[in-house]
């Protein structure tokens, strides 16, 4: 593709609204012409914001506890009865996870009377908004990793996880995890403190390190 | 006691707090469910859209870089971003022609959290930017930004070769584009 063949496709990549074959090649050119990129990022903002011009509809009764549930969280419905502890730890994971919204940052959350659990977040994220992989360390005996890969194309590929201790060659395998419809998790116990983790990376089935994560916190 | 700014619920958000999480949701479901039901129509498919738009928020909300745009926008990059993929799947239904002929783009939000978005975004440059587009380029540039519509869609709705369809939805944006540029850089 040239840059005046994407350049007559760039509105229609800002708007997403193109797709399949003709999106790959361009995505491709994308990646080795910023002046192209700089076009479309532009047109993007334009397209972005036209969104909100959109009417404001409020969804059916009982919208928001579906979405609750699909959270996992139960909606409060308990009135009159003080939640102190929760709100303070919330509070606290709030601004700590505002920090670690950049890139990858760490954070203490601690309760009252609680000894602090370390919490160490990396992040990998394509700019074009293709995929995100994340990986959350916290707690020690055990220390917990977690690994979550979000692919936009809706993918169902298996992946396998290994974990880069600081100062060793030798990564341990800390297991695999499949995709569905493109959305992938997978929690393990680690062996080791969450602080000596030094980075995490996923492998494809053939073996190749698709997605790395390090966690520069330190 | 004052709102939550949006990045700060969105972290709570992102922390599985109830609280926070149900503030957020009642922040955006507006603005969210609103986008999906103009896109695909159907107000089932546009619940379910708009429900995973929320997932998907508290799954990926370390990815949100507010360099890149407000809270509300990248809600709303998300749900296009469903809900043009749903569209895919179910072979794009025609767009209601009384949806498009009732989509008021040109009236802003009254008041609340909505109306703040609008005026932080821009948004009143970018109607007036709009309602200097000539009709069809506009007509163009809205069912592809709104409806999601592609431009092959859009010459099959129109009645119009695809090339013109292709040249009124870049000409749109592009005029778009300068028309907000100029007005940024006016004293």
């Amino acid at each position: 593709m040239t840059c005046a063949e994407l350049e007559a496709l760039a509105a229609e990549l800002a708007l997403g609204t193109v797709s399949g074959a003709e999106r790959a090649v361009a995505l491709d050119h994308l990646a080795g012409c910023p002046a192209c990129r700089e076009l479309v990022s532009d047109l993007a903002e334009v397209a972005d914001r036209m969104l909100l011009l959109a009417p404001v509809t409020e969804p059916p009764p009982g919208f928001e506890s579906k979405v609750l549930a699909g959270m996992g969280v139960a909606p409060v419905r308990e009135l009159g009865r003080p939640a102190r502890r929760r709100r303070v730890l919330a509070g606290v994971a709030a601004v700590a996870l505002v920090a670690a919204m950049s890139a990858a940052g760490a954070a203490w959350l601690a309760g009252e009377g609680e000894r602090p659990v370390e919490i160490r977040t990396a992040l990998a994220a394509d700019n074009e908004g293709r995929w995100r992989c994340r990986a959350v360390v916290y707690g020690d005996k055990p220390t917990w990793l977690v690994v979550s890969l979000d692919r936009m194309d809706g993918s169902n590929n298996s992946y396998s996880v290994e974990a880069v201790h600081a100062g060793s060659e030798v990564p341990i395998k800390v297991g695999t995890f499949t995709l569905q419809q493109g959305h992938g998790t997978l929690a393990r116990p680690l062996d080791l403190p969450a602080g000596h983790l030094e980075s995490v990376r996923v492998l494809d089935a053939g073996g190749r390190v698709r997605y790395q994560m390090t966690f520069d916190d330190q | 006691m004052p709102a939550a700014s949006d990045d700060t619920l969105l972290a709570s958000f992102a922390l599985g707090d109830p609280d926070a999480a149900a503030a957020f949701i009642r922040r955006y479901q507006g603005r969210v469910y609103g986008l999906a039901r103009t896109m695909v129509g159907d107000p089932d498919l546009a619940e379910d859209i708009a429900q995973e738009a929320f997932l998907r928020a508290w799954r990926n909300a370390q990815a949100y870089d507010s360099r890149r745009g407000s809270v509300h926008t990248w809600m709303l990059v998300i749900t296009r971003s469903l809900a043009i993929d749903a569209m895919r799947l179910r072979r794009a239904q025609p767009v209601d022609p009384e949806t498009f002929a009732n989509l008021d783009w040109r009236t802003p939000a009254a008041t609340g959290p909505e109306a703040a978005a609008e005026t932080s975004a821009g948004v009143r440059e970018l109607r007036v930017a709009l309602e200097g587009l000539p009709a069809e380029q506009r007509q163009a540039l809205l069912l592809a930004a709104l409806c999601g519509r592609t431009a092959v869609e859009i010459s099959e709705m129109e009645s119009i070769p695809l090339g013109t369809a292709k040249t009124r939805i870049r000409t749109g944006m592009q005029k778009v584009r300068a028309a907000m540029a100029r007005r940024r850089t006016e004293p």
